[in-house]
């Protein structure tokens, strides 16, 4: 089969129809695999304002064009839905082996629609496609989930999606797991999930995956490898892993404390990459990697692939957590029970918060750890006080107040960098389609750790746009984060795998082009240049200690620079994609005329 | 001079010397480059360093008693 196979099966669990349809080439061309492929196919026939937990909300599985090919680290598989956390589009991707067996079964995508009577799950190999019963799996976590399903399939090749007890709850950060420590679900893909009686996606495939042009395909591959030093022993991400960011981020000011109070931990070299290193089994790389950026721990009370960098920032720092062992713990619970573990920890911390200034009695307080393992659990379960955890940060606030220190974007809770050491990380956070999120820019890089002054907003603005740009094309290609491919290296790899000969200016298009799409669903969905906004505490607390110490970021300034980037996009002030800029993207005249109507209507 | 500093090198930077030593030998002057020359660290690798908390460049000047961190280049997520 061709790199691009164009097929997709569409699965309606609630009438159990399965078949098998066409994609048509101008997608693969106009958005590639993962990333974009998801955004086109869901927003195909999703209307935006779909309740999320809804059967008629879409799970829009996707590979890349250069998954099951020689090119390394490019076989994550992507998921795309309207997200019940937050109510814009939200996408993540996993890593592991689904991508490239997503593939090999003779497919580019998945896309389920409905909700199955019983608890089920989706089997697919080349010749066949199936909904079968997991009635059995009621409440099982992902780690049994997956060795169940395989025993069920009677095939332990088969690559298992497994959806855990959280998901099964609907909690509103629930995710989904594979090959036991790899999780995909930011915005709650497990809820929604849970919401179609899907306990689980199992993937078999035997199909080979062919480029236009093999030996020039390797010889393209093994030059980038070598030229972006992607086996180099000593990249970071390879000697140490994400842990290696809790050192950085300390120096930088950047290590989210006691929730976003401080931006420095005490405690931090208890819980930093040396320390982790201490108790490492093993590594473990995701299918074709060179890399191999997993860390397998073992703990004294669980083991864990992880813990990454986000996780520890978010339930250690952050909770004021400096126990080594605990963090493993939490993450290992959370990874069975299907828990986002950023989200888990912000809104931990958040309770800790309200009970600490006396708001709220949620039961917990900084530097409780013990009690936070408890309420991981709860949470995954909506028992007692878990029920409200829950919610998320968001509508928490929403019930309790604490806005300010509730530390989300759009609903979505933020990651492991305190914006006021890295100015432009706030306008990622804020432009990020999917709420606060670290994946859709990182100017992190250039900035607190680079030669851009990280207290400006001057020049930033561009700067976050050409990186989102481009890593929506690089997400869309299906390439993993480790590798810091740029866009004209991109281009040649896309070139000898999709095909044709592309250049870095047509990859950074394919990237706007996504992003605008994204822009334009959560327009739509209702949502506009008001909600691009950041946590009170920014803009209203200095830092009290590190580089950034005495340092907020101006408020005025901030919506000043968002003005500047809605410029840069070709947006109007409310941060709304002008129909011109929509057109000279591309973007099919269909949503665009769809979008019109929606302006003039709303 | 000849005098000490703190030296702590990250990640990948670790095998030319170990993770921490508290008292690294220097002279007066060095730069963070030259010392980390003697250690063998290619002379053309990009280099993070802070000295005493505070972000500064591989061509920074030490005169002693300094804690000196070095990373490599990093990449999140």
């Amino acid at each position: 089969m061709n790199s691009f196979i164009g097929k997709m099966l569409n699965v309606d669990l609630t009438s159990g129809k399965i078949e098998t349809v066409s994609i048509p080439t101008e997608w693969a061309e106009k958005y590639t695999g993962q990333k974009g492929l998801g955004t086109r196919i869901l927003m195909e026939d999703l209307d935006p304002k779909t309740d999320p937990l809804s059967p008629q909300n879409k799970i829009v599985m996707t590979s890349s064009i250069m998954a099951g090919t020689i090119v390394s680290c490019s076989a994550k598989l992507a998921i795309a839905t309207k997200s019940p956390q937050t109510g814009t589009i939200t996408d993540g991707s996993i890593g592991g082996h689904a991508g490239a067996e997503l593939k090999y079964a003779g497919y580019d995508a998945i896309c389920i629609s409905g909700k199955a009577e019983e608890l089920s799950y989706l089997y697919l190999d080349p010749d066949k496609a199936e909904i079968r019963s997991a009635a059995e799996l009621k409440g099982v976590g992902t780690f049994e989930t997956e060795i169940r399903i395989k025993e069920m399939a009677g095939d332990p090749q088969v690559k298992v999606l497994a959806n855990g007890p959280a998901g099964e709850n609907q909690v509103l950060f629930s995710c989904i797991s594979t090959e036991r420590y790899r999780q995909l679900g930011r915005g709650g893909i497990g809820a929604v999930m849970g919401s179609k009686n899907l306990k689980a996606v199992a993937i078999r495939g035997w199909l080979d995956v062919h480029v236009p042009d093999m030996k020039e395909c390797l010889k393209v591959a093994k030059e980038l490898h070598a030229a972006d030093k992607i086996d180099d022993a000593e990249y970071e991400i390879y000697t140490d892993g994400t842990p290696i960011l809790v050192d950085f981020s300390q120096e930088s000011g950047l290590l989210p404390t006691d929730n976003f109070q401080e931006g420095t931990f005490e405690g931090f070299e208890k819980i930093n990459s040396a320390s982790m290193k201490e108790v490492r089994a093993a590594k473990k790389a995701c299918f074709s990697c060179a890399i191999a950026c997993g860390n397998y721990l073992k703990g004294s009370k669980s083991d864990v692939e992880g813990p990454e960098y986000e996780t520890i920032a978010l339930c250690g720092s952050s909770i004021r957590n400096d126990s080594r062992d605990r963090i493993i713990e939490i993450n290992s619970i959370c990874d069975d029970v299907g828990l986002d573990t950023i989200s888990a920890g912000a809104v931990i911390a958040y309770m800790m918060e309200m009970t600490e200034k006396g708001l709220h009695d949620f039961g917990i307080r900084f530097g409780e750890t013990e009690k936070a393992v408890e309420m991981v659990r709860k949470i995954a379960f909506k028992e007692g006080v878990g029920a409200e955890g829950a919610m998320g940060t968001k509508k928490l606030a929403d019930k309790y107040g604490g806005a300010e220190f509730a530390m989300h974007v759009k609903g979505m809770e933020i990651p492991g960098y305190d914006p006021r050491g890295s100015w432009a990380m706030g306008l990622a956070y804020v432009s990020a389609p999917r709420g606060g999120c670290h994946m859709s820019a990182y100017p992190i890089e250039a900035e607190a750790w680079g030669d851009l002054d990280p207290y400006t907003y001057e020049g930033k603005a561009d700067l976050v746009v050409g990186l989102q740009n481009s890593q929506f094309a690089k997400f869309s290609m299906g390439v993993c984060d480790f590798w810091p491919v740029a866009s004209d290296n991109l281009a040649k790899l896309y070139s000898v795998t999709y095909g044709g000969k592309w250049t870095a200016e047509e990859v950074d298009i394919i990237g706007e082009r996504i992003f605008n799409l994204q822009r334009i669903f959560n327009i739509m969905a209702g949502f506009d240049g008001g909600d691009d906004k950041l946590p009170g505490r920014f803009h209203q607390e200095n830092l009290k200690s590190g580089p950034p110490k005495d340092i907020s970021m101006p408020e005025e300034a901030f919506m000043k620079s968002m003005q500047e980037y809605y410029r840069l996009r070709g947006w109007d002030d409310k941060g709304k994609p002008t129909l011109e800029k929509l057109k000279a993207l591309g973007v099919e005249d269909r949503f665009v005329q769809q979008y019109e109507t929606y302006l003039a209507t709303s | 001079m000849k005098t000490t500093i703190h030296l702590k090198l990250y990640a990948g930077l670790q095998k030319y010397a170990s993770a921490s030593d508290d008292n690294h030998p220097i002279e007066t002057g060095d730069s963070v480059r030259e010392v980390l020359n003697r250690l063998g660290v290619p002379p053309d690798k990009p280099l993070l360093v802070f000295i005493n908390g505070n972000r500064s460049k591989a061509t920074s000047l030490l005169q002693g008693e300094e804690l000196v961190k070095v990373f490599p280049p990093m990449r999140g997520g």
